[in-house]
C-alpha cells in the first residue's frame, strides 16, 4: 500500500513539473511530454503496471489542465502503451537505444496526428519538430531509466 | 497480472464514461487543481526563467551586440516618432472635447495575473492564469502583455481562468489595420498569425500595425497585435489575407494583464 502511495505522489510531482515548470524549457516552442515519455520508458523496461499507472494518473491530470474533452489524453496515452506492449514488444523484446528512439517517434506521431485531427489544425513542420524533440528527450530519459529501473528479466537473473 | 488487467479495463470504462459528461462538470475540480498548481508555477517562473534566460543569452551571444545596435537605432527613431505622436494626441484630445466624444481608454481596468499553467501540446496553445470569476473576469476579455494582445479568456473558474492564446487555431479576434483602416479577423494556427477577410479595396502596407477593432464582445479597440509581414492572398480571391508577426515570446511570459472595460 505504501509503495502505491509513494508512486502516486511521485506521479503527482511529475505532473506538477510537467504543467507548471517544464513548459519553461520549450525548445522551438515544443514542450517535452514527460508523462508519455516516462510511461513508454517503463513499458520498454517491462514495467507494465508502473507505466500504466503513470499514463493513467498523468493523463487524467493533463486532461484536467487541457482545453480538450476530458479523458482524451488518458485514452490516447493508454492506447499508445497498449500498442507498444501488446504489439511492438513482441518484435523487439529488449529494445536498444535506437529502437527506443523509433518507438518514441512513432508514439508522438500518433499523438500529434490525433490531436491535429481534433483541433483541426495541421502542420507537418510542427509535427516533425514535436517528434524530433520529444524523441530526443525520450532517448535521454530512457538512458537514465535503463540505469535506475531493472527489467523483470534482469531481476530474475540477479 | 490478471487482476491488474481487470482494473485497467474498469478504469478505461470509467474514463470513457467521464469523457461523455459536459466539460462544465469538471469546473470545480479544475479550479482546485489549478489553485494547487499556483505555488509551484510561481516558483517555476522564478527559477526556470533564470536558467532558460542564461542559456538563451549564451546561445545568442554573437547576435546580441548586433541586436543592441539595432535597438539603439530603433529607440532613437521611436523617440522622434513619440514626440510627433504626443503632439497629435494633444490635438486629437482637444478636437474630441470640442466634438463631445467620451474617451473610453481611461476606463480600461487592468487585472494583473500570474501564468500558472500551459497546455502541454503545442497544438492547443492555451495558458492558465490565477484570476477567475472572483476577480471579475469574463469570457472574451482581452489578455495583454506589455500592451500587446496575447489572447482572450476562454473559460473562467472560481479563482482561475483559461486563456486561448492568439496562436491557437480556434482563436478569432476582430482586428483593424492601423494605416489602411481595413478590418479583418485575426486567426492563429501552427503556421503563424494571419488576418483574413480584409476587403479587396484596402491598400495594405507591409509593416503596418494590426490593432483590435473592438467589434463585438468584451475586447476594447486599439490593442496592438503585431505588424503585417506579408500579403498571402492569391489572385481571384474575394478577400485579402496577410501574415502578422507578434513581438511577444509567449513561452517566456510570467504574468499577463486581463483588460476589463
Amino acid at each position: 500500500m505504501i509503495k502505491y502511495i509513494v508512486k502516486i505522489l511521485a506521479i503527482l510531482m511529475l505532473v506538477i513539473l510537467q504543467i507548471a515548470i517544464i513548459s519553461k524549457i520549450a525548445i522551438w516552442g515544443i514542450i517535452p511530454n514527460l508523462i508519455l515519455i516516462l510511461s513508454i520508458c517503463l513499458i520498454l523496461r517491462d514495467r507494465f503496471e508502473d507505466g500504466f499507472l503513470v499514463a493513467l494518473l498523468g493523463g487524467l491530470m493533463m486532461d484536467l489542465s487541457s482545453s480538450l474533452h476530458f479523458g482524451l489524453f488518458t485514452l490516447i496515452f493508454l492506447a499508445i502503451l497498449a500498442v507498444i506492449y501488446f504489439y511492438l514488444l513482441k518484435f523487439f523484446p529488449a529494445p536498444n537505444w535506437l529502437t527506443s528512439l523509433l518507438i518514441f517517434g512513432g508514439s508522438f506521431l500518433l499523438l500529434d496526428l490525433i490531436i491535429s485531427l481534433l483541433v483541426g489544425d495541421w502542420s507537418w513542420q510542427e509535427i516533425l519538430k514535436d517528434i524530433i524533440i520529444n524523441s530526443l528527450w525520450g532517448g535521454i530519459i530512457y538512458l537514465i531509466v535503463q540505469r535506475i529501473v531493472q527489467s523483470k528479466e534482469e531481476i530474475k537473473l540477479t | 497480472m490478471r487482476k491488474f488487467f481487470i482494473i485497467v479495463i474498469v478504469t478505461i470504462g470509467i474514463v470513457i464514461g467521464l469523457s461523455l459528461l459536459p466539460s462544465s462538470y469538471f469546473s470545480p475540480v479544475r479550479n482546485v487543481f489549478f489553485q494547487a498548481l499556483k505555488p509551484f508555477a510561481i516558483f517555476g517562473n522564478f527559477t526556470a526563467n533564470k536558467v532558460s534566460l542564461f542559456f538563451t543569452n549564451l546561445t545568442h551571444l554573437a547576435s546580441l551586440s548586433k541586436e543592441n545596435e539595432k535597438l539603439i537605432k530603433e529607440n532613437l527613431e521611436l523617440q522622434s516618432k513619440l514626440a510627433v505622436l504626443k503632439e497629435a494626441q494633444n490635438e486629437s484630445e482637444i478636437l474630441k472635447k470640442e466634438l463631445g466624444f467620451i474617451s473610453n481608454k481611461g476606463n480600461l481596468n487592468l487585472v494583473p495575473s500570474n501564468i500558472i499553467g500551459r497546455s502541454i501540446s503545442g497544438f492547443l496553445r492555451t495558458i492558465i492564469i490565477d484570476r477567475g470569476k472572483t476577480g471579475g473576469l469574463k469570457v472574451g476579455q482581452a489578455v495583454i502583455s506589455q500592451g500587446i494582445l496575447v489572447g482572450t479568456i476562454k473559460q473562467t473558474y472560481e479563482n482561475t481562468a483559461e486563456v486561448n492564446l492568439i496562436y491557437n487555431y480556434n482563436s478569432l479576434v476582430p482586428v483593424m489595420l492601423s494605416d489602411s483602416r481595413g478590418t479583418g479577423l485575426l486567426r492563429g494556427g501552427l503556421e503563424g498569425l494571419t488576418v483574413e477577410d480584409i476587403p479587396l479595396n484596402i491598400p495594405i502596407k507591409i509593416d503596418e500595425q494590426v490593432v483590435t477593432s473592438g467589434l463585438g464582445g468584451e475586447m476594447p479597440a486599439g490593442i496592438l497585435v503585431g505588424q503585417i509581414t506579408e500579403v498571402i492572398s492569391k489572385e481571384g480571391e474575394i478577400f485579402q489575407k496577410v501574415t502578422v508577426s507578434s513581438p511577444i515570446e509567449i513561452y517566456y511570459l510570467e504574468f499577463v494583464f486581463v483588460v476589463k472595460q
